[in-house]
C-alpha cells in the first residue's frame, strides 16, 4: 500500500509541474503567470478540485495534455474552471486536451454554474491531425448549448489563433490583458503572403484594437493580476446559471445605508445642446460604487454594464451623449442588444436611460449595413422577458425612441424627466419639412427667414418637443423630478419582481444579423 | 491608409499614415509621429475652435461642432501646440477634413 501511495504522489507531483521547472522559469522571465499560477489568483483560496490530473499524451509524458480543469469557488460559489498550460506543447490543443475541456463544459452544465475558460494556446496540435478539429469542434457545439444556460467566461492569456479563436467568441464575456492576449483568424505572416499587408501580432489582434475597434474583448486589463480580479468583480452581478432560484437571496444584506443625494438634475446640462457623461447619470441611480461598466471601449456612444439598486443587480443600456452625439450606429446596436440578451438570458432585469438623437447618417454605415444591425436592437428589447423600465432623460426621437426601450418595444414603465424632448424628428429639421413651401416663398421675398425658421422651431419645440404630447396618449407612465428616480424606479422593479409573460411555443427566432 | 518609415533622432520606425496627412495610427502609439491631425468624428457646423499657437493637453477641446441637435466636443489627441486651423467658426466642417493640426510635444 505504502508503494503505491508513493507512486501516486510522485506521479501527482510530475503532473503538478506541467512543463517542468525550466518552462515554468522560461515563463516568470517573460514576466508571465503559468496555467496554476492563474487558477490560483482566480479562485477563492484553496478551493480549487483538479480534475483529469493524469491525464496525458499517448506514448508521451505532456502532463495534463496541456490544459488545467477543475471545480472551485469563486466569491463562495461554485465554478467549473479550465486554463490551457502553455509549458505544455505550447498548450496545443489535441483531443485529450479538448475532451478535458468538454468534460468541465458538460460539468458545468449538470452543475449549474459559470465556467469560465483561461485561453493560451498555440493552436491546433499539428500532429494529432483531425482528432485536433474534432476537438475545437466539440468544444464550439459545447458553448452553443450551454449559451444561456450558465455564464461562460473567457480569459484570453496569451495567443489564441486560428480556430481556437471563435470559442471567445461563442461565450458571454471576453476578457484580454494588455501585451499579452492575441486573438485572430490568420497571423500577421499570413496576412502578409495573401494580401501583403504588413502589421504586428498586437496591432492585429491585441488586447486594445479587441476592446475598442473588433469589440470582441469586453474587459480590457493592464495585468493578468487585474484581468483575474476584474473576472471575480463580474461574477459578483451574475446568477450561477439562468435557472438560479437562490439569486438576489442575499440582495438585501448589500443595501447600503448611504445617503444618495446625487441628484440627475446637477449632470443635466441647462442648455438640451450641451453633452454630459450619460455614467454619471448611471451612478445617481446605483447603489455606491457599484457600476461596472461592459465594453467600455468599444462604442462609446452607448454604455452598457451593470449596477445593483437596493443590492440587487440591474443591466443598464444608456445613450452617450459624450460621443457621436449618442446618435445609434452599428456597434452601438450590436454592443447594446447583445447586452440585453444576456440581461433577458440570465433574468436580470435591465433599465434604459435614453437621450437618443437618432441614427447616425452616412453612407458608410448604411452600406454597411446600419440597417440590418440596428434591427438587432429593437429585436433584443422586444424579445426581452425581463421587467423593463426606461427613463427618458432628454431626447428620445425617431426610430432610436422606438427601438431603446420604448412602451411599444416592451418596455413595463416609460418614466420622463420634465427634460424629455419624444418627437419625430428635431425642431429644426421638422421645420424645415412642415414648412418647407413658406421658406421658399421668404427667401423669394427676400425676408428673414432665420427669424421665421426659429420662431416655428420654438412652437414646434412647445407642442412637440416634451413629454406631455406622448403623455396625454399614454405612451409614458409618469413625469418624475431628477431627484425621485432612484426610488420610482426601484419601486417599479420591485413591482415587477413577479413578471410573467407567455410566449407561444417555437424553436427559436431569427436575431437579424 | 500606408505604411512609412520615419527616423526620429536617429531611430527607424514604421507606422500608418493616411495618404493625405500624418495622422499616426491609433494602434501604433508606441512611436508617434511629430504631428497629428483631428477629425471631427461626425460632420457639423463649427461652433467654436482653437487657435494656431495654442499649447493643448491631451483632451483638451479643440473644437465644438454642431451635429445630431448636439454640440459636440472635440478632444486633442495629443499634447502639443496647436499649428494648423483648417475652419472658422460657422463653417460645415467635413470628416474628411481635418479641424486642426496639433505638433506633438
Amino acid at each position: 500500500m505504502k508503494e503505491k501511495i508513493t507512486e501516486l504522489e510522485s506521479r501527482r507531483n510530475k503532473a503538478l509541474l506541467c512543463g517542468g521547472e525550466a518552462a515554468i522559469e522560461k515563463r516568470h522571465a517573460k514576466g508571465l503567470l503559468t496555467a496554476r499560477e492563474r487558477i490560483d489568483l482566480l479562485v477563492d483560496a484553496d478551493s480549487f478540485r483538479e480534475t483529469d490530473i493524469f491525464v496525458h499524451k499517448d506514448g508521451d509524458d505532456a502532463p495534463g495534455d496541456g490544459v488545467v480543469c477543475g471545480v472551485a469557488k469563486i466569491n463562495g460559489k461554485n465554478v467549473c474552471v479550465f486554463a490551457q498550460d502553455f509549458t505544455v506543447l505550447g498548450g496545443s490543443l489535441g483531443l485529450r486536451h479538448a475532451r478535458k475541456i468538454t468534460k468541465i463544459q458538460d460539468l458545468a452544465a449538470k452543475m449549474r454554474c459559470p465556467i469560465i475558460g483561461i485561453n493560451d494556446s498555440g493552436g491546433a496540435r499539428i500532429q494529432d491531425g483531425v482528432d485536433s478539429l474534432c476537438g475545437y469542434g466539440e468544444i464550439f457545439y459545447r458553448n452553443t448549448l450551454l449559451s444561456g444556460l450558465v455564464p461562460q467566461i473567457s480569459v484570453v492569456m496569451g495567443p489564441c489563433a486560428g480556430g481556437a479563436a471563435y470559442s471567445p467568441a461563442l461565450t458571454d464575456f471576453v476578457f484580454m490583458v494588455d501585451g499579452i492576449s492575441k486573438m485572430f483568424l490568420t497571423g500577421p505572416t499570413v496576412v502578409e503572403t495573401v494580401m501583403g499587408e504588413t502589421i504586428s501580432q498586437e496591432d492585429l489582434g491585441g488586447a486594445r484594437v479587441h476592446a475598442e475597434k473588433a469589440g470582441t474583448a469586453h474587459f480590457f486589463a493592464e495585468n493578468e493580476k487585474d484581468c483575474l480580479a476584474q473576472v471575480r468583480r463580474l461574477l459578483e452581478y451574475l446568477p450561477q446559471s439562468a435557472d438560479d432560484i437562490e439569486f438576489e437571496k442575499d440582495a438585501r444584506s448589500r443595501v447600503s445605508t448611504d445617503d444618495f443625494s446625487n441628484n440627475i438634475a446637477s449632470i443635466l446640462p441647462s442648455d438640451g445642446k450641451e453633452p454630459y457623461d450619460v455614467r454619471e447619470v448611471v451612478k445617481c441611480v446605483a447603489d455606491k460604487d457599484s457600476f461596472l461598466e461592459v465594453h467600455e471601449m468599444f462604442a462609446p456612444n452607448i454604455v452598457c454594464g451593470f449596477i445593483r439598486m437596493n443590492g440587487a443587480t440591474v443591466g443598464v443600456v444608456a445613450n452617450q451623449p459624450n460621443y457621436l452625439a449618442g446618435a445609434l450606429d452599428a456597434d452601438s446596436a450590436d454592443k447594446a442588444s447583445r447586452f440585453i440578451r444576456f440581461c433577458d438570458s440570465f433574468n436580470i432585469p435591465l433599465l434604459t436611460l435614453m437621450d437618443v438623437p437618432g441614427c447616425l447618417p452616412g453612407v458608410d454605415g448604411e452600406h454597411s449595413g446600419a440597417v440590418r444591425h440596428g434591427a438587432k436592437l429593437f429585436y433584443a428589447y422586444a424579445e426581452a422577458t425581463i421587467p423593463m423600465i426606461t427613463v427618458v432623460l432628454r431626447k428620445a426621437y425617431g426610430g432610436g425612441y422606438v427601438a431603446l426601450g420604448s412602451r411599444h418595444i416592451g418596455a413595463d414603465y416609460v418614466f420622463c424627466l420634465p427634460t424629455a424632448e419624444i418627437a419625430v424628428m428635431g425642431p429644426e429639421s421638422a421645420v424645415s419639412v412642415l414648412y418647407h413651401k413658406e421658406i421658399k416663398s421668404i427667401v423669394e421675398a427676400g425676408g428673414d427667414v432665420e427669424a421665421f425658421k426659429k420662431e416655428k422651431a420654438e412652437e414646434y419645440r412647445r407642442e412637440y418637443a416634451n413629454p406631455y404630447e406622448a403623455g396625454a396618449k399614454g405612451y409614458i407612465d409618469d413625469v418624475v423630478d431628477p431627484k425621485n428616480v432612484r426610488s420610482r424606479v426601484i419601486d417599479a422593479f420591485a413591482s415587477l419582481k413577479g413578471k410573467k409573460v407567455e410566449r407561444p411555443y417555437k424553436k427559436h427566432g431569427l436575431t437579424p444579423a | 491608409m500606408k505604411q512609412v518609415e520615419i527616423e526620429i533622432d536617429g531611430i527607424k520606425y514604421k507606422t500608418f499614415v493616411r495618404e493625405n496627412g500624418f495622422r499616426a495610427s491609433s494602434y501604433n502609439s508606441t512611436h508617434e509621429t511629430h504631428a497629428t491631425e483631428v477629425f471631427p468624428p461626425i460632420a457639423g457646423k463649427v461652433i467654436d475652435i482653437i487657435s494656431v499657437g495654442t499649447m493643448v493637453k491631451k483632451g483638451d477641446v479643440v473644437a465644438r461642432i454642431e451635429a445630431m441637435k448636439m454640440y459636440n466636443r472635440i478632444f486633442s489627441p495629443v499634447d502639443g501646440i496647436v499649428k494648423e486651423v483648417n475652419y472658422s467658426v460657422g463653417d460645415n466642417a467635413m470628416r474628411s477634413k481635418a479641424l486642426v493640426v496639433i505638433e506633438i510635444h
